[in-house]
């Protein structure tokens, strides 16, 4: 049987590898400003900062970006940057959220938290869009439809991670329990 | 175990789209529009929004071809995908805009007599 420390790094691989799945099937939806993103992989930063520790949620939200941008060729492109300011913007409003002391006299759910998460990977998406590629105000004319968009599928992935942390963390305490008794 | 949903989240998603709504307006400018900036992936340049026609604006994908129509302008066409321009409609107010950004053709109403909300598209663009 494995131990618990490996059975953590083995779900936090797995993670990792849905999050990059997610993040290079998302390129292939069709976005107002080329190489925004929607976010989809935050649902697995999320599970991973929820179910472990901030360290495991920032591994997920590297490798989501870092194999997502490898699998499409986009690595170093303008995309591959505002992926990855506006994943690191998110993962760490969503750490904030869910670890900051002052986060427990906040009852948000996973909808709230990950909600807050889409709208900084939105906001830092496009703050960098207009310094590196757009280079003009003009780009924030956009802000409600890409707001919209973000809080919509932030809504979806915060689902998305309620659900997979109910399922994994269920699936740990029956693997960890079954364990005990083989022991 | 967190729940999934809790009544505070409809606060974050209230604030959180009420800040993308506002968010335009910051950079909004005063005074009566009577010019057009068009920045493209040729550069920028200025022209007056007196006078009705039409005029199209080069990018990579193709044509974008503007209306300009007391003191209103919108895009007629575009060669963009998701023809998002062309349903952004008219605008007259100073400091709106008008963006293709996969054509990268934005078009920005400015008043040649107060430049607030003009100057930082100057400090990128120089």
């Amino acid at each position: 049987m494995p131990t618990p420390d490996e059975s953590r790094t083995a779900r936090v691989g797995l993670f990792m590898a849905l999050a990059a799945f997610l993040q290079a099937a998302e390129t292939l939806f069709p976005t107002p400003v080329p190489w925004f993103r929607l976010g989809l992989g935050n649902a697995l930063v999320l599970a991973a900062l929820y179910l472990w520790d901030v360290r495991e949620g920032v591994w997920v939200a590297i490798g989501k970006v870092l194999v997502g941008a490898l699998v499409t060729g986009r690595l170093l492109s303008p995309g591959f940057f505002l992926a990855a300011g506006g994943t690191a913007a998110s993962t760490a409003v969503m750490a904030l959220l869910l670890h900051h002391h002052l986060a427990g006299k906040l009852p948000l759910g996973f909808v709230g938290v990950s909600v807050a998460g889409a709208a900084a990977h939105a906001f830092t998406q496009l703050l960098l869009a207009q310094i590196v590629f757009i280079k003009t105000p003009a780009i924030w004319s956009l802000a409600p439809v890409v707001g919209s968009a973000a809080v919509i599928s932030g809504i979806i992935t915060g689902l998305g991670a309620a659900y997979l942390s109910k399922v994994v963390s269920s699936t740990s305490t029956n693997l960890s329990s079954e364990s005990n008794a083989r022991l | 175990m967190r729940r999934s949903f809790s009544p505070l989240d409809l606060v974050v998603i209230g604030l959180a789209l009420a800040a993308f709504v506002f968010l335009p307006s910051f950079f909004r400018g005063e005074g009566v529009a009577d010019r057009i900036r068009i920045v493209s992936a040729e550069g920028e340049r200025i022209v007056p929004l007196a006078g009705d026609r039409e005029f199209s604006q080069k990018g990579p994908l193709g044509e974008t071809v503007v209306e300009v129509r007391g003191g209103q302008i919108r895009i007629l066409s575009s060669p963009c995908p998701s023809k998002l321009c062309i349903r952004m409609g008219s605008i007259s107010d100073t400091g709106s805009t008008i963006i293709c950004a996969p054509n990268r053709v934005a078009l920005r109403l400015e008043s040649g007599r107060t430049t607030s909300g003009g100057e930082d598209v100057d400090a990128y663009s120089r």
